[in-house]
């Protein structure tokens, strides 16, 4: 009975097995993957190339055989191989040792793992340990092999009395160049070392086991590079992250091999001058197997990094005009996450993935930008906070049932060029190579490093998803705020104010819908109608926000609107002996010495807040503060019929001057032109602030709003964008009839224009004392803007219309032949757009100008509020169900087990699942091991 | 089958009799039951004249553990079944002669300990101090306050103020339960927000819940002394309960440069996980919360539990719970933890207002963050400590070198979690001589570890010195 029970669950599982990718292998938080030449009871006597999964949480490894998804069961056939480890794995690395046995078939390989936390024998169980433990891939039954293990303490001691204090980092695996038979683990430990114990295969072992080299301990690498500052030692650094030097495509192995390595450290470059990026270690080793004449050097990716990734990659042909299209010369890129704490817009880079090019004699790291913009390439933007990455090549069998061939890259065997497809949303396409970033919003992104991006999900040119301004009819967010609809000539109101209108200076896919002809007029205004509301519809067409550089973002024009961060911001008035006002943002606290001092709450005077002086800054009118006094003697508080509520006494001021911290007010603050309000019904009737005595500051609490003097241009989350000056004054004094154009009109060109300027010189003014105050401040303010508004990623579609490639279909809002890519050097802008002011009667007659016919003022705030996208989905996979805080990604060439198959990349999720999927499926083909 | 039903009855009848047992039953005050905050105080001994506080290791100072326990099977009376019971922890110079230099010191018996011990209401949370050493000026003022210990009560949706004695002892006088916002339940996290001098000396305590109406955050803050310029406007007690936008708010910290108080949340949906703040100098509007910080945009799947900031103030070390977002955004609801980390986050006032919120480095921890806490290294960034109730670990994370040194987890010898089970509470202890110790409530054994660092610049070295209390 129990016979028939066990072969009716062996049948049910079997059935299980051949009806869904679910291999039933339990993995427990699995940590780390790698694949490795070995033997298995699964396949007897024969070297097969398997993958090992370390399982964090069960303390071992398990064996999958990827050519069939199938875990490598254990001596009782019913559950998976447990491959026991010292508690915690969390590291692996395998290498092939690069030799063959006599009839020139594959031998197993070497397969390390370790963990961030070991056995010790102290009263805590998890003291980190420095221990290697080495896999017998000879084995059948495959187990950790103990007289290989290495203790990196007991082994480094005598080199390095404190290597007990370090920790391992990293670890990967490299054979030996040009000594088959050998290869050595590297593992990055920190305190600036790197740890080197070099394997071989034991010639008297029939079943061709490993062995240590022969009186070769292991060997200590001081990870260090020297700058004109610091020569000889140099300066250590910590391997956060090694990746090996994938073959070269073509050719043969040199000597040494390259590694590459993450880290936060300071390094130095090929000029000795001090960088922040990738160590670049070029491995050497002595005839005896021991390392020898190591180099290491730092690329510069202009910010530290946590992961790195190295391959081989063929970008796009050279005239970016077939974007499907590849060059055929491969070179090597290194890939690399920055790290977010020295990244973004407040440092040199954004943040992202920064492309290398270690071999480019003419680059000192980070690869230039293929549209000769910005001084380097832009990073590529992964969703998600990076765990894991990888890079991965085409198949090395690219036979001819490969799918990803095709007639515009076919591969080319003197570089050895080819591809692999990569599937998005919109359609597959062909990639040299694909990276692999694996992040805690729980999904793998897949970068296209050849197409400078993330594989792309959505179209960037066409269909709603396009980049620009979103319109109103597909979602987008699209007010216009002032006075009740104005323009329509419905008001009926005997106030009538004029507003803020767009020219519309595009005249692209948006004729004028009676005529057919390009629009000439200002699109907000409806001239041949008298409809309502007032079109919300068509400001898209007035606002230009190109692909590559427009952002994920609502942003809002407003006249005299409030600076982003400086409304109701706690403050203080401030007098000085000579009778000078100020307004400081701070509050009562203590020094370091426990004495009462003011704690500024914000440099007011930073000038990427964009307050602007009437003395010294670049305008020659002041911006006003609102100044919302808590002195109600001074100030009496008030009813507002407007919101219905009671508030405090505002007293309004111009900023006519910046000054520097001070013990009064150590944030800075600004200069303003009074201390009470002189306007009849003032709310201050006196001065609210008294004259102080000598030597002593007097000072009142305050709230603090600051509004601009002009135009103000902010996005929610770009925060602070300039300011846009008004390019025209359009009234209509009759509206009936309608004219077109209007009666008058004054004209004067000034586009605003939100685009990336060259960071250094601006960044040299804003340092450089001996400039007038006012040109450093300018400078500062462009330069905080500059790098919000640098290029955000690289169009991959094809030109609009019928470029040189006749079938694409025509762009929503590009002209016919667009390069996405290439924009003209005027368009390459997050926003641009020109502004004017309208005014014209309302419904009853009552004109917006004064009685000598000049325009009246706007209200505060009358303006635009409109959204923008970038177009970009970045393209990813995650598991079928669950799947969650991914912790390892890998890649295994497929093709090794069947020449039809492409790569495939793995992720370790930490729900227990350890997904396969190739590049080139969205969801039908994964592979799930849980 | 007449056997079995009245076996089934027997059974049944017993556990219904037991229930009946405990509901009235006092808490003991000679153990810690399912303890949770934890403070600490330091007073010189035999002091009566306020302040009373000392440095801890200096001659003469006394280190007292408040150690509040939730009652949280209910055993014991349910409507005041939880103690907060305050000892004296013993100096290193009171060690056994016949220990080794790293033996684990045991002390089961917290009698001889104990200093003082008071009821209050079941399902206790947080703790928080206030004297002289948490919030210099409350003693000493022109207004001179009285010690007093700050701990919410979830079963009676309570916020007990205990006054503290100079002996170390507790107390609950008449005022000493106040009633919260009756429309939010499970008050839970505790923190005092303190500074100022002379006039502008203000002292405020902030509750958290973790259940409110249509799941929005809400923030209730006990004025304890109002500046004068606020007077005005603001009174002592209890104020309105401050609307802090969507998702309860778990645990607070509070910052006094930008003088923020800063917020985890609780579990509302995957696609949400907010840090979120409060600006204290600026009146509270119940219409218009602070925009929070949504950590979702770079973790899926994870809720955010315990917070502690720098030394510097520059940056938020958060618990993370991970979970499986998709799942759970199938499913609608919070799925089982699948692991925990610790998120290091910018809190950097941005120009524009608010907070940079950068996620500058997630570490993995174990399963079930719980408690987040501070370990200060003079001239180098802190030490992290984390605890994590889901695997029974303690772990120490290096900010200065971005690595994990240190982890407490199971005992390979006993193959039980070397800090108890479900470690949960922590409290920091820095020594005149430099030294630190770490105090980890087990939740789950009921007694409280003292993990030693002799040199907090090498957490390697951590030990495990003490355990207070018994086993249960």
């Amino acid at each position: 009975m129990n016979r028939r029970f066990l072969a009716g669950a062996a049948l049910l599982l079997a059935a299980c097995s051949s009806s869904t990718p679910q291999l039933g292998g339990a993995v427990r938080r699995p940590a780390a993957v790698a694949f490795f030449e070995g033997v298995t009871t699964k396949l007897p006597g024969q070297v097969h190339r398997y993958m090992a999964v370390a399982a964090f949480g069960g303390d071992e490894l398990r064996i999958v055989d990827p050519a069939d998804d199938k875990v490598v069961v254990g001596p009782g056939l019913v559950f998976p191989l447990s491959v026991p480890t010292a508690p915690g794995p969390v590291f692996l690395a395998a290498a092939d040792l690069e030799d063959t046995d006599a009839g020139g078939g594959p031998l197993p390989g070497l397969l390390v793992v370790a963990g961030q936390q070991a056995p010790a024998a102290s009263s805590s169980p998890l003291q980190p340990s420095l221990r290697l433990e080495v896999v017998a891939t000879w084995q059948e039954l495959t187990t950790v092999a103990p007289a290989l293990a290495v203790d990196l303490v007991q082994e480094l001691a005598p080199a390095d009395p404190s290597i007990g204090d370090a920790q391992l980092l990293s670890l990967a695996a490299l054979p030996l160049p040009g000594q088959p038979g050998r290869a050595c683990v590297v593992a990055g430990l920190s305190g600036g070392r790197l740890a080197v114990v070099t394997f071989e295969r034991d010639p008297t072992s029939p079943a061709h086991a490993l062995r240590r080299v022969p009186g070769l301990p292991a060997r200590l690498v001081p990870a260090r590079t020297v700058t004109a500052a610091s020569p000889a030692p140099g300066i250590p650094f910590d391997p956060l992250d090694l990746a090996l030097e994938p073959p070269p495509p073509v050719g043969a192995l040199g000597t040494t091999r390259r590694l590459f390595a993450a880290t936060g450290e300071v390094l130095g470059d090929r000029g000795g001058a001090a960088v922040h990026g990738v160590a670049e270690i070029t491995a050497g080793f002595a005839p005896d197997g021991s390392p020898a004449g190591w180099s290491i050097r730092g690329l510069d990716a202009l910010a530290p990094t946590r992961l790195v990734a190295a391959q081989y990659v063929a970008d796009r042909e050279p005239t970016f005009q077939d974007a499907d299209k590849l060059d055929t010369a491969l070179h090597l890129e290194v890939f690399a996450v920055l790290d977010e704490a020295a990244c973004g817009p407040h440092f040199a880079i954004g943040c992202g993935v920064a492309t290398l090019v270690p071999d480019d004699p003419t680059r000192n790291g980070i690869a230039a930008d293929p549209t000769g913009e910005l001084p380097y390439r832009a990073p590529i933007y992964v969703p998600g906070y990076p765990l894991a990455m990888t890079a991965a090549p085409p198949p090395w069998r690219n036979g001819a049932g490969d799918p990803s061939v095709d007639s515009k890259n076919p591969p080319d065997p003197a570089t050895g060029f080819r591809v692999m497809t990569m599937g998005t949303v919109t359609g597959n396409r062909d990639a040299s190579a694909v990276v692999a970033v694996a992040s805690a919003s729980g999904v793998v992104t897949l970068l296209d490093p050849g197409r400078y991006s993330a594989a792309n999900d959505v179209s960037q040119l066409r269909s709603s998803s396009r980049a620009g301004v979103l319109p109103r009819a597909e979602g987008g967010v699209t007010t216009i705020l002032g006075p009740a609809t104005p323009l329509d000539g419905t008001a009926n109101t005997t106030q009538n104010e004029p507003v803020l209108v767009l020219w519309n200076d595009r005249q692209l896919a948006h004729p004028d819908p009676v005529s057919g002809l390009p629009t000439t007029h200002l699109k907000t205004v409806d001239y041949t109608s008298l409809t309502v509301p007032v079109p919300l519809t068509g400001i898209e067409a007035n606002i230009t926000s190109t692909p590559g550089y427009a952002q994920d973002d609502t942003w809002s024009i407003r006249w005299q609107g409030t600076l982003p961060g400086l409304n109701l911001r706690q403050g203080v008035v401030g007098r000085d002996p000579d009778g000078t006002a100020w307004v400081a943002a701070q509050a009562r606290g203590f020094d370091a010495g426990g004495s009462p001092a003011w704690i500024s709450t914000l440099d007011i005077t930073d000038p990427e807040l964009g307050v602007r002086s009437r003395d010294g800054g670049p305008t020659t009118v002041g911006d006003t503060v609102l100044i919302d006094v808590i002195d109600t003697t001074a100030c009496p508080e008030h009813y507002d019929a407007t919101t219905g509520s009671t508030v405090l006494g505002q007293l309004k001021a111009t900023v006519v001057d910046f000054l520097p911290p001070s013990p009064a007010h150590p944030g800075g603050a600004l200069k303003i032109d009074r201390v009470a309000d002189p306007a009849p019904g003032a709310d201050c009737p006196g001065a609210i602030v008294p004259l102080p005595p000598a030597g002593a500051v007097a000072t009142t609490d305050a709230y603090l709003t600051l509004r601009t003097s002009d135009a103000l241009v902010t996005g929610k989350g770009f925060g602070y964008a300039g300011r846009a000056r008004i390019s025209g004054t359009i009234v209509d004094v009759n509206p009936s009839p309608i004219d077109n154009p209007p009666d008058t009109a004054t004209i004067v060109a000034d586009t605003y224009a939100l685009r990336w300027e060259p960071e250094a010189p601006l960044e040299a003014i804003a340092a450089d004392t001996t400039q007038p105050v006012a040109a450093r401040r300018g400078a500062a303010e462009r330069l905080a803007i500059a790098r919000k508004a640098r290029r955000n990623n690289y169009p991959s579609d094809n030109p609009c219309g019928a470029g040189i490639i006749v079938s694409e279909p025509v762009c929503a809002d590009w002209p016919t032949g667009w390069n996405p890519i290439l924009p003209a050097a005027d368009d390459r802008v997050v926003l641009k757009f020109r502004l004017a002011v309208f005014c014209r009667p309302n419904k009853l007659a009552v004109p917006c100008t004064d009685a000598s016919g000049a325009v009246l003022p706007m209200t505060q705030d009358t303006g635009f509020v409109f959204s923008t996208q970038r177009g970009v989905k970045e393209s990813s996979r995650r598991a079928p169900s669950g799947g969650s805080f991914p912790r390892a990604v890998g890649w295994n060439d497929q093709s090794v087990y069947d020449p039809t198959l492409t790569t495939r990349f793995v992720a370790c999720f930490t729900d227990d699942q350890v997904v396969a999927f190739p590049p080139s499926s969205l969801t039908g083909s994964n592979a799930v091991n849980r | 089958m007449a056997t079995k039903h009245a076996k089934f009855l027997a059974l049944a009848a017993l556990l219904a009799g037991c229930g009946d047992i405990a509901r009235d039953a006092a808490p003991p005050t000679d153990r810690f039951r399912f303890p949770v905050g934890l403070a600490l105080r330091h007073l010189k001994a035999s002091c009566t004249a306020a302040p009373c506080t000392c440095v801890a290791g200096t001659p003469g100072c006394q280190t007292v553990l408040h150690v509040v326990s939730s009652n949280f099977d209910l055993t014991y009376d349910t409507d005041e079944g939880g103690t907060l019971i305050a000892l004296r922890v013993p100096e290193p110079s009171e060690r056994p002669a016949t220990l080794g230099p790293r033996d684990l010191w045991d002390i089961p018996d917290i009698v001889p300990y104990r200093l003082g011990a008071v009821r209050i209401g079941s399902f206790g949370g947080e703790v928080s101090l206030l004297d002289e050493e948490h919030c210099a000026g409350w003693e000493t003022g022109a207004a001179p306050g009285a010690p007093a210990a700050f701990v919410a009560s979830r079963s009676r949706d309570r916020l007990y103020r205990l006054t503290l004695g100079n002996d170390g002892s507790l107390g609950c006088g008449d005022d000493c339960r106040t009633a919260l916002d009756p429309d939010l339940r499970d008050p839970y996290g505790v923190t005092l927000a303190c500074g100022g001098s002379g006039t502008g000396f203000a002292a405020s305590v902030y509750v958290t819940y973790l259940s409110t109406p249509l799941n929005v955050g809400f923030l209730s803050e006990l004025a304890l002394k109002v500046p004068d310029r606020l007077a005005a406007a603001k009174s002592p007690g209890l104020q309105p309960a401050i609307n802090i936008g969507l998702d309860a708010a778990r645990s607070a910290a509070f910052e006094p440069l930008s003088q923020r108080v800063f917020m985890t949340g609780a579990f509302s949906g995957p696609g949400y996980m907010p840090l979120r703040w409060l600006d204290l100098p600026y009146p509270p509007s119940s219409t218009n919360p602070p925009p929070p910080v949504d950590l979702a945009t770079r973790v899926f799947g994870a809720e955010t539990t315990g917070i502690a900031l720098s030394s510097d103030g520059t940056r938020a070390y958060v618990g993370l719970r991970l979970y499986d977002g998709y799942t759970a955004a199938l499913v609608g609801g919070r799925t089982p933890d699948i692991g925990g980390a610790l998120a290091v986050i910018d809190v950097t006032p941005a120009p524009t207002g608010g907070i940079n919120g950068q996620l500058l480095s997630l570490v993995p921890v174990g399963v079930g963050p719980t408690e987040v806490r501070v370990i200060p290294r003079p001239g180098l960034a802190d030490l992290v400590a984390v605890s994590c109730n889901g695997d029974g670990s303690v772990w120490l994370y290096d900010d200065a070198s971005g690595l994990v040194p240190r982890v407490f987890g199971i005992d390979q010898a006993s193959g039980t979690p070397l800090l108890g089970k479900q470690p949960a509470g922590l409290a920091v202890e820095r020594r005149a001589d430099g030294s630190v110790r770490l105090y980890v409530g087990s939740f789950g054994s009921h007694f409280v570890s003292v993990i030693r660092l002799d040199d907090p610049t090498d957490p390697r070295s951590a030990w495990v010195e003490m355990r207070l209390g018994m086993a249960q």
